[in-house]
């Protein structure tokens, strides 16, 4: 579990690095095309360490697992980056990247249903100050977007 | 296609997109649960999958407008490499965290990543956007939403 929470820590880390660099990268760009480029290099890093530490497992996939990674691919690259990045592009980054707070609402709904985990009391709290906070935000009529 | 818009329809039209994208992410983190857990795909192997069919997906379909990337400035494009990398690298943590913890417990802490943010943003972009007293308390809020799930998540 604690080793799971550390690298959720870093992910956070790298995910709010990646959004201020989308922010600057944006400019001029054509989302799309913005999100092609950075969805072309995330892949070549990840063939990078496929090469390296997991060429036989890169054989050797399940057939059932290898369209859950499809399916995968779809909805987070070819759908949700797209998205994210025309988002970006429109209402600007301090206002776009803190609603994706409510993404532990969703991910929680769906993981009740098909994988039938439960969240505690204290993690639907957590959830709801997390929805709280992303209101406060959204209400902000001052945030200028160039 | 989206010029014609004023401020406010930009606007509208931005956070629709966003909660659009967020629900997509929800979605997406299920199934990088399914397919890591279940079929014992490792995570760098199943995000490796998901990003070439992606890559290739997002050539085709945007082809022949892909050509034009030669042309667009050499920072943007460098910026844009350097946001994809580092978000391959995040995602990579993402999926190996799912594989430890339930997604109970790792959404909400990597959904709190606009604090990093909106940190550079405000220390590097301030010409581009503002950060508020409001943004800050909550993004405050939701900080500590997520200390509240990471103690519940010891009951789990």
């Amino acid at each position: 579990m604690s080793s799971g929470i550390i690298f959720a820590s870093l992910a956070l880390c790298g995910f709010g690095c990646s959004t201020f660099l989308v922010r600057i990268g944006l400019i001029g760009v054509i989302p799309r095309m913005a999100a092609t480029i950075s969805v072309a290099s995330s892949c070549l890093l990840l063939l990078a360490l496929v090469t390296i530490f997991y060429p036989k497992e890169l054989v050797s996939i399940e057939p059932v697992g290898f369209l859950w990674a499809l399916a995968y691919g779809i909805v987070t690259f070819s759908l949700a980056r797209v998205i994210l990045y025309t988002a970006f592009g429109l209402a600007g980054a301090t206002r776009v990247a803190p609603i994706l707070s409510v993404m532990p609402i969703f991910a929680a709904i769906f993981a009740m249903i098909i994988l039938g985990e439960k969240p505690n009391f204290l993690i639907i709290m957590g959830i709801i100050l997390s929805v709280l906070g992303m209101i406060l935000i959204l209400g902000d009529r001052n945030i200028d977007v160039e | 296609m989206w010029n014609n818009l004023d401020r406010d329809g930009k606007f509208l039209l931005g956070t629709v997109l966003a909660f659009l994208s967020a629900i997509l992410y929800g979605i997406s983190q299920v199934i990088a649960k399914k397919g890591v857990t279940e079929y014992g795909v490792p995570p760098v192997v199943f995000l490796f999958v998901a990003l070439f069919f992606a890559t290739v997906l997002m050539f085709i379909s945007g082809w022949p407008g892909i050509k034009s990337i030669r042309y667009f400035p050499r920072k943007q494009v460098l910026l844009l490499a350097g946001a994809g990398l580092t978000s391959g690298l995040s995602v990579t943590l993402l999926v190996s965290a799912l594989d430890r913890a339930p997604v109970v417990v790792v959404t909400p802490i990597v959904a709190l990543n606009p604090i990093v943010s909106l940190t550079l943003i405000y220390f590097f972009l301030r010409r581009l956007e503002r950060v508020t007293k409001r943004v800050v308390l909550g993004t405050g809020i939701a900080l500590s939403g997520a200390i509240f799930v990471i103690i519940g998540s010891t009951d789990l």
